[in-house]
């Protein structure tokens, strides 16, 4: 490259200066044109439905496990990746797929940030406390009730207590990573009078971070300076937890 | 002749706020048309639609190649 000319990508070289800014803005008409940088951060959406075994419609917006488990394997694999901000907007879906993505967040060496926006319902709870710091907008909300099953059942007593181990799990999970007793999650899924067509209750924001269940309130600025402190602590050999 | 009517909705475990009802509405109705194309350790699964091809999905034995761009779900062919 001509001394004084500017990649647009690169940005002036060690002979740029002054004179290729200014020929950076008479050619492009910026003083510095950003710099292709790549993050050492990745970052992973949850949004729409957590699809499980079957195919959804495709004008329904779908999260497909088969998409993100291998990719946090990469994630872990990879050098270049310090760090991984999950961002959930997510009704939901099915229980063992949501379980799979949020067993394998946890199980992850690097550090895990999540960030609740818009919505984290359902299953989108346990992906959100599976990691080391999680963070909820002050708008956005979660909705706890109880697990369904959809489809052909046989009406039999075994069928229902598959359903109530099907939902220890996702209980046991939450419990486990967050900081609410068991006695009060279940409270909140159960309870009655505060959904239209469901038990159950809907947490906001800051609601969620009473609750025990999310440890912060916040956006994008705060998600992302709590997973660099992580890296920076993970870097020097410490802790995991913020 | 014997008509088996709709086909059954299979039995799922959803924790979702979406009616349940909806849950899988017109799951019937999905139709690829999908081939897998093989290149070395991976495999592409390619959907075709309005004539062109993009990558459905990837199955890969290097976990690297989940965050190659190239194989991204959606990627186009050429």
């Amino acid at each position: 490259m001509a001394p004084g000319t500017v990649d647009p990508w690169e940005g002036p070289g060690d002979d740029g200066g002054d004179e290729a800014r200014r020929e950076a803005v008479k050619e492009f008409g910026a003083a510095q044109p950003p710099a292709r940088a790549k993050s050492e951060i990745h970052t992973l959406t949850i949004i729409g439905h957590v699809e499980g075994h079957l195919h959804l419609p495709s004008q329904t917006k779908t999260t497909k496990y088969e998409h993100i488990l291998p990719q946090v394997v990469g994630i872990n694999q990879s050098p270049d990746v310090k760090g991984l901000l999950v961002i959930l907007n997510t009704v939901g879906g099915d229980v063992e797929a949501g379980l799979a993505i949020a067993e394998l967040i946890r199980s992850l060496e690097k550090p895990v940030v999540s960030l609740v926006l818009g919505g984290g319902h359902s299953i989108g709870l346990p992906i959100a406390v599976a990691a080391h710091a999680s963070f909820i907008a002050p708008t956005a909300t979660i909705t706890v009730h109880p697990v369904r099953m959809n489809g052909y059942v046989i009406g039999v007593p075994q069928t229902y207590e598959y359903l109530d181990r099907m939902q220890d799990r996702v209980i046991g999970f939450v419990v486990e990573n967050s900081r609410i007793t068991e006695e009060r999650f279940r409270e909140i899924m159960f309870r009655t009078g505060e959904l239209a067509r469901d038990v159950g209750t809907v947490l906001v924001g800051a609601d969620a971070v009473r609750e025990g269940l999310i440890d912060e309130v916040g956006g994008l600025d705060r998600a992302l300076a709590a997973l660099r402190r992580l890296i920076g602590q993970k870097e020097e050999g410490g802790g995991r937890r913020v | 002749m014997f008509d088996p009517g709709p086909m059954p909705v299979p039995a799922c475990l959803i924790w979702t706020v979406m009616p349940p009802e909806q849950w899988l509405a017109g799951w019937d109705q999905v139709h690829r048309d999908e081939r897998e194309i093989t290149d070395g350790h991976r495999i592409l699964l390619v959907d075709r639609r309005d004539g062109r091809r993009q990558v459905a999905r990837l199955i890969s034995t290097d976990p690297l190649d989940y965050l190659n761009e190239a194989y991204f779900p959606g990627t186009q062919l050429p």
